[in-house]
């Protein structure tokens, strides 16, 4: 046995279980993903939601197809968040129901090596997620779990579990989606990553992208979870999208992942045109920084 | 040379083929079925390759490659014949290792 080391390159594939259970062909996606160099998707499995889609998960063998779903992720190398509660609510009727979601999701995902982790919500102090009794969902064992992230900057839900997914305001993303994500991280000696960026069309230059991706990767347990429109639907990217999500990939593949065991600091002062340095450095003196751009 | 054709699933990437005992490794190309001209892979199986030993095939994949054993049989009708003996695990969630948190980073936990 032996542990090699893991930074979480994921996007945005919130529609991709649904269309896959109903019939859509989703392999063309799934190259996609991995040829451009994602390591994981993030997974919603409850929700309709305009430009997302309608994922009824009272459909005859919604929980029962879930390990088939895995293993064509794994087939392209990709682990998956899978997310259990992403308000507004219309296939919920009660909590009685939430609940028995959430053991369904826990349950089929037992003997899946390709979990990422099993996600409670999708920012839990948002209005429409009020009423999801969070404090009464059973810890998963034998596979990572998360409480729940926050909405923007604010903290994961609490008490936390394994792992937990950050929401980075949006002034300055490009650096807080690493550097905030690492204060919750060291507060909390978990992995914690920023699991939703801001979309594409919020932010088009991929140079932001890059240094939020090669931050991210010094400073937490990955790069995050790129997000973009077809990210939200589980389409092909295209245009700056593509543009974007390579650079994503570049900026997270630019920093060697031994660093993430070095000391923090940062580095002053901030050159024109740059807005933080950020740097870890090993105990042998060795270190590696990233120079986010404004 | 006797033609060995084989049919992976992306009929434009080479094989490779390693015989147990004759010392010869080959790479395939694209080529036709010699009964049917079927679009398969072919190997060029040398003379003087003796009958109905082992070899291990790798077909390239995704995640690496995938290798079966088995038995190379030269005088079939159509030339040679290979009969799978030894299965690799089959493809899926399994073979990806499962991720564990290791104070503020994963690891993946390899066997």
């Amino acid at each position: 046995m032996s542990l090699e080391r893991f930074a979480v390159l994921c996007t945005s594939d919130f529609n991709l279980y649904n269309r896959w259970f109903s019939g859509d062909d989703i392999t063309p996606v799934l190259e996609q993903r991995h040829e451009l160099g994602f390591n994981s998707c993030r997974v919603w499995t409850a929700y309709r939601i305009p430009l997302i889609g309608d994922c009824d998960p009272h459909r005859p063998g919604f929980y029962d197809q879930i390990p088939a779903f895995m293993e064509l992720l794994a087939d392209y190398a990709l682990y998956a968040e899978l997310t259990a509660f992403t308000g507004p609510y219309v296939y919920f009727p009660d909590q009685q129901a939430m609940i028995d979601h959430w053991n369904r999701l826990n349950d089929a995902l037992e003997r899946m090596t390709n979990l990422l982790d099993l996600e409670a919500i999708n920012e839990w102090d948002n209005g429409p997620n009020a009423g999801v009794p969070l404090d009464q969902l059973r810890r998963p064992v034998n596979k990572l779990a998360s409480h729940g992230s926050g909405a923007q900057d604010s903290p994961p839900f609490s008490p936390h579990w394994d792992v937990a997914g950050y929401r980075s305001p949006g002034s300055e993303w490009q650096r807080k989606v690493g550097h905030n994500a690492m204060e919750w991280a060291d507060q909390w000696n978990i992995p914690v990553w920023t699991n939703e960026y801001p979309r594409t069309d919020n932010d088009p230059n991929p140079d932001h992208w890059y240094d939020g991706a090669a931050s991210s990767v010094l400073l937490c347990a990955g790069a995050g979870t790129f997000h973009s429109p077809s990210g939200k639907d589980s389409k092909l990217f295209e245009g700056q999208e593509l543009v974007c999500a390579r650079s994503f990939i570049q900026g997270a593949l630019s920093v060697p992942l031994e660093y993430q065991d070095g000391a923090y600091s940062r580095v002053e002062p901030n050159p024109p045109g740059i807005l933080r340095i950020y740097r870890r450095t090993l105990p042998d003196g060795r270190f590696h920084e990233v120079r986010v751009r404004e | 040379m006797t033609p060995l054709a084989i049919f992976p699933a992306d009929l434009s990437q080479p094989c490779t083929l390693v015989h147990d005992v004759a010392g010869w490794t080959l790479t395939s190309h694209a080529g036709a079925h010699p009964a049917n001209g079927a679009a398969c892979q072919l190997f060029d199986i040398p003379d003087g390759t003796p009958d109905g030993n082992g070899v291990t095939l790798s077909i390239p994949g995704k995640k690496g490659a995938t290798a079966y054993h088995g038995v190379l049989y030269l005088q079939l009708p159509t030339g040679a014949g290979l009969v799978i003996d030894v299965f690799p695990p089959v493809m899926g969630g399994g073979t990806v290792p499962r991720l564990v948190a290791v104070g503020h980073v994963l690891k993946q936990d390899l066997p």
